[in-house]
């Protein structure tokens, strides 16, 4: 019979700004409290990271997924928790070899092609609002340019803000450094702002400015997954110049639309480009189908048939009617599971894990 | 900052870039290995059809 248990649970100060300053500044620390007590009280919606925001119409159109001639995806699974994979990867020309090793806070990834060159991802959550994430391309060669980003986001409760470094050089602060911000400004309207300081050079510098904005009314069911008639409309001017600009539906419970607008704004009118996409994804029990058409006469569909749940099999067409050019291919994808770590999870019942990303 | 700290940071770079280079799949792969339970064969690592 277990003994009855007495614990004595000292009062727990609430965090706040007026117990963490010291007592001179305890006016500005209950100035501060009544802000963030107004802050939670409007209740805005989490507004997504900046470099998401387009990306539900990135999921529904084809052009992340889609490839040219042959390929066979292999991976094996070789334990669930913590997830580690190995994948091997056979396209024309070229054959990777990869890992992946994942918990709750930590996401290893790395890569290695047949001529020699590397890609590497870390990515550590210190808690469920702060994620840093470190990623390495190194050529096979010194000569061949490499790099090597490090990135920071901070996920608050209607506010989103990341830190972005490419090539930071410690020596003489060259790289190019960005930084975005997105808020939550009523319950269906996000603004944000993003901040490029490029130095290529010690003696070269630039800095631009790019806007955001993103009006959404999107309702989740139990498992996060958006219901049917959500909605996700976006805007942006880049700080590169260009503006885009991206709409996307959920149409029926299985089917998401999305349409996207890339306007590249330029003096001279023949520099001047406009990109028009639509794109459909359904979503079937075995099997899902992307299609879309864009305004410069490419239309393409792939289509990612699941045979078995460990075997799947890919189509990607693309057809451009104004350079009369296509492309075609076929591939495999294979996901094998150790024995031992089917037995292990089975035991365990245990749900994947989400690491961070 | 003087020039020859910047040389030292520069080969101190070039250093834990080939580092990286070799190391990183095969520091996953051994991760991967050592917390994994039950620990897998380590041909089965690397070989596509074991």
């Amino acid at each position: 019979m277990a003994a009855p248990q007495f614990s004595v649970v000292p009062p727990v100060a609430e965090p706040s700004y007026k117990n963490s300053l010291p007592s001179f500044l305890s006016p500005l620390g209950s100035a501060l409290d009544r802000l963030q007590h107004a802050r939670e009280a409007l209740n805005l919606p989490d507004p997504g990271k900046a470099e998401d925001l387009g990306r539900e119409v990135k999921m529904t159109h084809l052009t992340n997924y889609t490839f040219d001639g042959a390929r066979a995806d292999l991976s094996k699974v070789l334990s669930q928790v913590p997830a580690f994979q190995g994948q091997m990867g056979p396209s024309p020309g070229t054959y990777s070899f990869g890992a992946v090793y994942a918990t709750a806070q930590t996401f290893l990834q790395g890569n290695v092609e047949n001529e020699g060159g590397v890609t590497g991802r870390f990515n550590y959550g210190w808690s469920p609002k702060n994620l840093t994430k470190l990623s390495v391309q190194l050529s096979p060669t010194a000569q061949q340019p490499s790099m090597l980003s490090v990135e920071h986001d901070r996920m608050g409760k209607d506010y989103t803000l990341s830190l972005k470094s490419y090539n930071p050089s410690p020596a003489d602060l060259t790289g190019t450094y960005l930084a975005s911000y997105l808020q939550s400004v009523s319950s269906n309207l996000a603004l944000g702002v993003e901040a490029v300081y490029q130095r290529p050079t010690p003696d070269l510098e630039d800095c631009t400015l790019g806007y955001m904005a993103k009006y959404h009314s999107v309702k989740k069911d139990e498992q996060g997954q958006p219901l049917k008639d959500s909605w996700i409309a976006t805007a942006q001017i880049l700080s590169q110049g260009m503006w885009q600009a991206t709409y996307w539906k959920k149409l029926a419970e299985r089917v998401d639309a999305g349409v996207d607008l890339v306007v590249v704004p330029a003096m001279d009118p023949r520099q001047r480009k406009a990109i028009a996409t639509a794109g459909v994804k359904y979503d079937f029990r075995m099997a899902t189908f992307r299609g879309q058409v864009d305004s410069e006469g490419k239309v393409s569909a792939l289509l990612e048939q699941r045979l078995s749940p460990a075997f799947a099999f890919l189509v990607a067409g693309e057809m451009d009617h104004k350079l009369n050019k296509s492309k075609f291919g076929v591939g495999i994808m294979v996901e094998s599971a150790s024995e031992e770590a089917m037995e292990a999870a089975a035991a365990a019942q245990t749900a994947p894990i989400a690491p961070p990303m | 900052m003087s020039e020859d700290n910047k040389e030292l940071i520069a080969r101190g770079i070039e250093l834990g870039k080939t580092v990286v280079h070799y190391g990183w799949v095969p520091l996953i792969l051994f991760i991967g290995w050592n917390s994994s339970n039950p620990k897998p064969n380590l041909i089965k690592l690397i070989s596509p059809l074991a």
